[in-house]
């Protein structure tokens, strides 16, 4: 008798743990593709650099099978780049330093590379070629690395614009500081007692200094305070440049009338702190979210049209109606349309949630975005890609993100609230102090209105936000929009979508029934299924792994399902059980029978499985008071199941549900919904409900529409998100409070007239940095303490 | 106290030369990716070894489509 005994092993390339035979060193066949390229490049130093920083999640190497001749495609170039030799790719996979060792290698790993820049922040590569090179042979090069590249348009895109725009700002803030720093050389000597002539001098070197700071490095706010006034709405930026241009009036009756304060010392300082805790902020949120441009590029794939006897390759961008397109399995399927010629079995996942293939036949219809698992057939294209309906998804998505009920923030909302009163109060003091006299009355209302310090609303605040988000990017958990964490607080039902949210979407083999005599043959489901690419194959194939090359001869496909071959003169088939009751057609089956020459040997037992830790979140929830429901496109039997196991009765969840019935099920409570979810189907959901969280392996569709994106399926970071959100509440809380007694106690100097300059000069910087001090050193707590959490939990 | 006259212009200017060629750095976008360079400078330099053949042979590539 033979048993079986498995060990777990560490793949030699990506270092993912892995059931192996004895002999068998990699994981799959991609990964010990790449190790052996490396090595007859002598390139393994790869794997010395990749010790002294490893990569967090290993990943095994996905082959790719695209080609790319429409890399070089005349057309495709005019429409991504202005330059015919040069192409930047999106990879995948780049994610320690000894990738980017390798990337930089690419000039002398590929000939049609001349110069290669690797953007590591932002996964992408800008390739320039030689002149007789092809771009299709420098994708080709990254993808057996294992990067699966995709060209990605650099003209006109949102990306060169942010690039411009944070070139803008860091010279804003470059001038604003250099600027700002010989003020106070100035101001300092006058506050240190300068006389006469000098001071006259210093003062009207700090007015010409302040000059471009207060035009050209502040404009960002003037531009935002206009949009306010003419939109009716008030912002942060309005209680700034009105401290400003009041500063400025002051300032320049001052420097006329030779008093002793003309305020443009602080007045710089205070532009150039907000622009620089503004670009730190925007830093933060924009290195997380630029990762997901991919989404624009996700149907730029290369097809094969067929057109009289002649098959040409173009890019699937170029498609029109009418078109006849070649689909080779492990495709994504480019367009709508219909099949006119032969089978195959398409995974619908992306569009309906069904985790099970479908079978496709001639004449059947089948959507853009889904993917061919098996067969080769041919599709008539009737609505080219663009206007696909999987496309429509997307713009769709992107149209209920924004008709989202407007969450009035915070930060905004208080800050209404100060300008208003800080308005009034200047009203006041004006008319009180009427009767000593105009002037008097105007100073003291202008002092107040400048003393008076918006910083809390417009750096602390954010500040808080932006270390939230930086605790949240520690969890592996990409916020998109800072006010999430506001609006998280809100949440009180959870609606979750079953598959690839709580389950991980990919079959499983579970049991193997098999008698002990038996055991030896096992081996050979390997070999049946080598060539297989079902995610029932990838299961077994999984699960029954070893590096024994055998010979199987022709693998036969069964009329009713299932495979068969002659090995060592018997025959092995391996056949779906039929289950009874199962009114389902064209569902595959969970149970298998392992045959040979006819008399069943083995039954094995696949399952989509939960997640391990969602009970444990489930559990969670119902501590927290949370109303837990699953909105599922799944068959009913499954997500019974699936609820059984979570503990949940019948009315807390739905099956069979489209995309729509989803979003509709949120509306009615969506300012207190938060849904998570996986997949384009949930995209209408995601973006309904005040809070959407698409989880990994979702389609980066949903990024569109969520509003996090957890980039480790792991169902524990939700309540990690609700515990940053709620330390980060009481964080700006307390700024607030610190804010507010520091303005209480400078407004009321100000409005007895009690407002020296030497005050002044301490209050407006001083308030600022005690408020930033606090949100720094909160936010540092913060993401420390979030750290060690994680620590504690993985 | 006539020094001042002196001092001032020449920390202007100083102070400008600074601010120009942060511009002139920025421009030219030497402050567009703070990250990669950071890790590249894990990597020792090695000599130049003799440049390697195409990792996929011209031919190779065609006949894998």
């Amino acid at each position: 008798m033979e048993s079986q005994t498995k060990l777990q092993t560490q793949c030699l390339h990506c270092r993912t743990l892995f059931f192996a035979g004895p002999d068998s060193q990699f994981c799959c066949s991609g990964c010990a593709f790449v190790f052996q390229l490396l090595e007859q490049k002598n390139l393994t130093d790869f794997y010395k650099i990749r010790e002294l920083d490893p990569p967090q999640s290993p990943v095994p190497v996905q082959p790719v099978e695209d080609s790319f001749e429409y890399c070089d495609d005349k057309y495709f170039l005019t429409e991504v780049s202005k330059d015919a030799r040069e192409l930047t790719f999106f990879l995948e996979g780049v994610n320690c330093t000894a990738c980017v060792w390798l990337l930089d290698k690419l000039p002398e790993i590929c000939s049609s590379v001349e110069a290669s820049t690797i953007n590591f922040p932002n996964s992408t590569i800008h390739i320039r070629r030689t002149e007789a090179g092809t771009f299709a042979l420098a994708a080709e090069t990254l993808a057996r690395l294992g990067f699966n590249p995709r060209a990605v348009s650099n003209k006109n895109s949102l990306e060169t614009f942010k690039k411009t725009e944070r070139k803008l700002d860091l010279i804003r803030i470059g001038i604003a500081g250099a600027c700002t720093g010989n003020i106070m050389i100035f101001a300092v000597s006058n506050y240190a007692g300068a006389t006469d002539e000098l001071r006259l001098m210093f003062n009207y070197l700090i007015v010409a200094l302040a000059f471009p700071v207060l035009t050209f490095c502040a404009f960002p706010f003037y531009r935002n305070a206009w949009a306010a006034l003419r939109t009716k709405n008030l912002n942060l930026d309005l209680p700034i440049v009105i401290s400003i241009l009041a500063g400025v009036v002051m300032g320049l009756h001052g420097l006329i009338t030779g008093a002793e304060n003309i305020y443009f010392d602080s007045l710089s300082m205070l532009v150039f702190l907000l622009l620089s805790s503004r670009f730190w902020l925007k830093g933060i949120q924009q290195k997380f979210i630029s990762a997901n441009h991919i989404q624009d590029h996700l149907l730029v794939r290369q097809v094969t049209v067929l057109t009289d006897k002649l098959k040409s390759q173009i890019s699937s961008m170029l498609l029109k109606e009418g078109q006849l397109v070649e689909i080779r399995s492990g495709m994504v399927i480019p367009a709508d349309g219909v099949v006119i010629r032969g089978t195959g079995q398409i995974q619908t996942a992306i569009l309906t949630g069904e985790s099970s293939p479908i079978l496709v036949k001639t004449w059947d219809t089948v959507e853009a975005g889904t993917y061919n698992i098996e067969g080769d057939w041919v599709l008539k294209v009737s609505r080219p890609p663009l206007e696909s309906r999987f496309a429509e998804l997307l713009e769709s998505s992107k149209k209920a993100l924004l008709n989202k009920p407007t969450q009035v923030k915070l930060a905004d909302n208080v800050g209404r609230w100060f300008i208003l009163t800080t308005f009034a109060l200047a009203l006041l003091t004006f008319a009180f102090n009427a009767s000593s006299g105009t002037a008097e009355a105007f100073s003291r209302a202008l002092a107040l209105l400048i003393v008076t310090c918006p910083c809390v609303f417009g750096m602390a605040i954010p500040l808080s936000i932006s270390f939230a988000i930086r605790a949240a990017a520690q969890n592996d958990i990409i916020v998109k929009d800072g006010s999430l964490f506001e609006r998280l607080l809100n949440v009180r039902h959870l609606f979750f979508d079953k598959t690839g949210t709580l389950t991980d979407g990919q079959l499983k083999v579970t049991s193997v029934h098999c008698n002990p005599a038996n055991l030896k043959y096992l081996k050979y489901i390997y070999a049946l299924e080598r060539n297989q690419k079902h995610p029932v194959a990838t299961a077994l194939k999984q699960y029954f792994y070893n590096s024994d090359e055998m010979d199987c001869g022709k693998v036969q496909e069964l009329v009713r399902g299932g495979l068969q071959a002659v090995i060592d003169g018997s025959t092995y088939s391996i056949t779906p059980i039929a289950l009874t009751n199962n009114g389902f057609e064209n569902q595959i089956k969970s149970e298998f029978a392992f045959s040979k020459d006819g008399s069943q040997i083995a039954a094995i037992k696949l399952v989509d499985q939960l997640r391990e830790e969602a009970p444990e979140v489930f559990a969670w929830a119902k501590r927290e008071k949370f109303s837990t429901t699953i909105l599922s496109g799944d068959q009913p039997a499954t997500v019974i199941q699936c609820a059984r196991e979570l503990g949940l009765t019948s009315d807390l969840f739905r099956s069979r549900l489209s995309a729509n019935e989803k979003a509709e099920i949120i509306a009615p409570n969506a300012g207190t919904s938060m849904m998570i979810g996986d997949g384009a189907n949930d995209a209408q959901a995601l973006a309904t409900a005040g809070v959407g969280i698409a989880i990994t392996g979702a389609l980066d569709v949903s990024l569109k529409a969520a509003d996090a994106y957890l980039m480790q399926p792991d169902l524990r970071k939700i309540p990690r998100l609700f515990e940053i959100a709620r330390k980060t509440d009481r964080a700006i809380k307390r700024n607030l409070s610190i804010s507010a007694s520091f303005n209480l106690i400078a407004g009321t100097i100000a409005i007895s007239g009690h407002m020296t300059p030497l005050w002044a000069a301490v209050f407006m910087p001083l308030s600022s940095l005690i408020v930033l001090a606090s949100a720094i050193i909160t936010g540092t707590r913060l993401t420390k303490q979030i750290e060690t959490l994680k620590g504690i939990h993985s | 106290m006539n020094i001042v006259y002196f001092l001032i212009p020449l920390a202007l200017l100083l102070g400008g030369v600074f601010a120009v060629s942060f511009i002139i750095a920025v421009v030219k976008g030497q402050y567009d990716d703070l990250e990669t360079p950071a890790y590249k400078i894990l990597i020792n330099d090695e000599p130049k070894t003799k440049m390697a053949p195409d990792l996929i042979s011209r031919k190779d590539s065609l006949r894998g489509n």
